[in-house]
């Protein structure tokens, strides 16, 4: 059988996996857009679960992608999420990237 | 792919900025404003009108933050969004303070008690709502709020009657504030059923 070479560009090998991951990339996106916003703002737009949230926010936080502060508003916990300049500048780079790994991908049929 | 395109991130953003106005509850103050101020004119205790606003905003502010923020999160938009809320505040403020100084003009230039137009005249007593309906209308275009233009189309028809029958102003403004209150009130149903508190 014959194997046909797949032309992958090199740049997809450059992406950060860190971003790529679909739960972190759709974070991320909604941080980029506003200033901050909390758990559960980001729990209501994203339909993700708690956990899940707070997994990958660690990984985020971890890699000074985010800064995360808690803090107490009357007697409720609140959790705000703020990309950080590494952050935005981390997607700035991923966005680039991927685009330019994706026009470089041969046209399907 | 797409999400990260910057039209998709604009949508993204969008879907973030219109999530703020989902609760409703500017709705009901709006419509609260309308109906008392509307009220108190009818009643000919026009001047207790002046107090509702500084009031209400407080209050609204309030709300916001022991009934939509607990329930649907807080977030605060970008820079670039929150200049733009800004320019839209200083157009409204600047339409305010143009009807305002024009009013007064009027009277200052009339002292006789003004040789008005027949029109003029005979309109007057709509003219509060349809100078209402304007902030109404700028409202819906800055903000993206469809439903403050049928406020706006409310406020104008209300005006109808009024210089027809020769009506106090006021009562143009209690049937758009009942109709505010009502959208107010179904949307914070919605809000509510979409957001339960969490334990």
């Amino acid at each position: 059988m014959e194997v046909k070479a797949i032309c992958i560009p090199l740049e997809l090998s450059k992406l950060d996996r860190l971003i790529h991951d679909p739960t972190r990339l759709m974070l991320v996106s909604f941080l980029y857009v506003v200033d901050s916003a909390d758990f559960v703002f980001l729990k209501n737009q994203t339909n993700l679960t708690a956990g899940n949230i707070s997994s990958h926010m660690t990984k985020l936080e971890d890699a000074g992608y985010v800064k995360v502060e808690k803090r107490f508003v009357g007697k409720r916990p609140q959790t705000m999420f703020r990309l950080t300049a590494k952050g935005r500048r981390a997607f700035d780079g991923y966005r680039n990237l991927f685009s330019s790994a994706l026009s470089g991908l041969p046209k399907c049929k | 792919m797409s999400m990260l395109d910057t039209t998709d991130l604009d949508q993204l953003e969008e879907r973030v900025y219109h999530s703020i106005w989902e609760d409703g509850l500017i709705d009901i103050f709006v419509g609260l404003a309308l109906f008392l101020i509307g009220l108190f004119w009818v009643s000919q205790d026009s001047a207790y009108g002046s107090f509702v606003a500084p009031i209400l905003v407080p209050l609204w502010a309030v709300a916001r933050k022991r009934i939509s923020e607990p329930r649907m999160g807080v977030v605060i938009l970008g820079p670039q969004r929150m200049l733009k809320e800004k320019k839209k505040l200083l157009g409204l403020f600047l339409f305010g303070v143009f009807t305002f100084t024009l009013g007064i003009g009027w009277y200052a230039l009339e002292p006789s008690g003004g040789e008005a137009p027949s029109w003029v005249a005979n309109s007057i007593a709509g003219l509060p709502a349809a100078l209402l309906a304007v902030p109404a209308i700028i409202v819906a275009f800055a903000f993206g709020l469809g439903r403050f233009f049928v406020y706006a189309l409310i406020l104008l028809v209300s005006a109808i009657p009024v210089v027809v029958l020769d009506l106090r102003p006021g009562w143009a403004f209690i049937p758009s504030g009942v109709f505010c209150l009502v959208v107010g009130a179904s949307l914070l149903a919605r809000f509510l059923r979409k957001y339960p508190l969490a334990d």
